[in-house]
């Protein structure tokens, strides 16, 4: 298996922020749904 | 500067994305209030995140730009410098850090993959949306 098969299993389980801060559960955004998930290298 | 593009590209694409019956979310590297200060200038209506410490970039086997020196040790202690202050210019969270794309399923599928390998070198959002499953 090529770990880009894992990643959406690798991903679910780790905390992020939000915008105020908070904690969320990435793989929560794919829970109902399928979703689309860019990282961007960074704010500019 | 090309991120701007990129998240100017997501966001007009995000509808069709939403029409689809998935979401759109961003994953960024700087501060929780950069993002949300960025979130506002933009007027994103997706969600939009912050990875300060690398964690789920490197969960996602995203690249560092720095050859073959690819090291959690090596991210934490970048990651540490920047949000205490030592970064350049307008630069906000790692310059170092390069991005990627996916798409996960609720069963955890990977319907789409894309690890960037230099700046720049990022997803066309058309052919991200082309991966989502209609309706």
């Amino acid at each position: 298996m090529s770990p880009s098969e894992n990643t959406a299993r690798n991903l679910r389980d780790i905390e992020v922020l939000d915008t105020a801060g908070e904690p969320v559960q990435l793989g929560d955004f794919w829970r109902e749904q399928p979703a689309a998930v860019v990282f961007i290298r960074h704010y500019g | 500067m090309f991120c701007r593009e990129q998240v100017a590209q997501l966001r007009d694409v995000e509808p069709q994305i939403r029409d689809r019956g998935a979401r759109l979310l961003v994953v960024g590297n700087g501060s929780p209030s950069q993002a949300a200060r960025f979130q506002e200038e933009r007027e994103l209506s997706f969600p939009l995140l912050t990875d300060p410490d690398l964690t789920a970039y490197a969960a996602a086997g995203l690249r560092r730009n720095l050859g073959s020196t690819f090291r959690l040790g090596v991210i934490k202690n970048a990651a540490r410098a920047l949000s205490s202050g030592h970064r350049q210019g307008s630069v906000q969270g790692d310059p170092w850090q390069q991005g990627g794309a996916f798409i996960f399923t609720p069963e955890d599928e990977v319907l789409f993959s894309q690890i960037s390998r230099e700046g720049g070198d990022h997803v066309d959002p058309q052919e991200l949306l082309e991966h989502i499953p209609a309706g």
